[in-house]
């Protein structure tokens, strides 16, 4: 199975630098309910682009499957949108899980779940070439300069340093 | 821009009952702890300033953070570039 679920971060981010197309690198992406109203309750970016979407399929998630997740990540600082994504991503088998949420990442982890964030995603269509390398540098850029992402902008000079490193044979 | 920080002081004035000039020093202050913080996270970030002397400058829960968040980045920059 290659399912992949979504947080609300992705979407909003890839929006926000106007990539919401890169999510075309997923055949499907899940995600539950929780963080679909999240999304589109408010006017975040991405509402439209989501709601355009057929891409996006929605999922109920039962208390009682939150509870099971809550009870194995109990130290962790988390909402209940972040409790349902985890046990949806249990519940699919999931492939890959897309959030920027920090604590949700090492959360995931001990749950031994594959995270990846917008980074991560940019430099998939990169490597993909739906992205040119100048492409590539502008939307981070713009990843770590317009969000409030990283505590520093300056970490960004590693990642350009591991793509130039990507580029030589 | 100019406008809108007026009309901020200006609400800052009324809900605090505090004198513009007591507003503007205590924005000095806010704004250079927060550029101070800015720059010694930059330092870490880019490798010139020790962990040792970036936890004793900023505490460890930013620095932890900074920490987990240069992870997360190699571990995305990896995942991109690989043949997965």
């Amino acid at each position: 199975m290659n399912e992949v679920v979504i947080d609300a971060g992705p979407i909003i981010h890839l929006s926000q630098l106007k990539l919401f197309h890169l999510f075309d690198l997923f055949p499907q992406l899940h995600t539950t309910t929780e963080v679909w109203r999240e999304i589109t309750r408010f006017n975040l970016p991405g509402k439209e682009e989501a709601e355009r979407s057929k891409k996006i399929r929605i999922h109920r998630i039962l208390k009682k499957e939150k509870e099971k997740v809550m009870l194995a990540i109990k130290d962790f600082r988390l909402q209940s949108a972040d409790f349902s994504l985890l046990a949806l991503c249990n519940k699919l088998v999931a492939h890959a899980f897309l959030t920027d949420d920090l604590e949700l990442r090492r959360a995931a982890e001990v749950l031994s779940l594959e995270t990846q964030g917008s980074l991560g995603i940019i430099i998939r269509a990169y490597k993909k070439k739906w992205l040119s390398f100048f492409e590539t540098q502008e939307a981070l850029n713009n990843l770590f300069n317009i969000s409030t992402l990283y505590l520093s902008s300056k970490l960004l000079n590693r990642v350009l340093t591991e793509l130039i490193k990507g580029e030589k044979p | 821009m100019e406008l809108a920080i007026a009309k901020e002081i200006q609400a800052i004035k009324k809900y605090r009952k505090i004198e513009e000039s007591d507003i503007l020093a205590e924005a000095l202050r806010l704004g250079l702890k927060q550029l101070w913080r800015q720059a010694i996270l930059d330092e870490y970030a880019e490798g010139k300033l020790s962990k040792k002397k970036a936890i004793k400058l900023l505490g460890p829960e930013l620095v932890k953070r900074l920490d987990e968040e240069k992870r997360f980045i190699i571990k995305d920059v990896r995942w991109g570039l690989s043949d997965e």
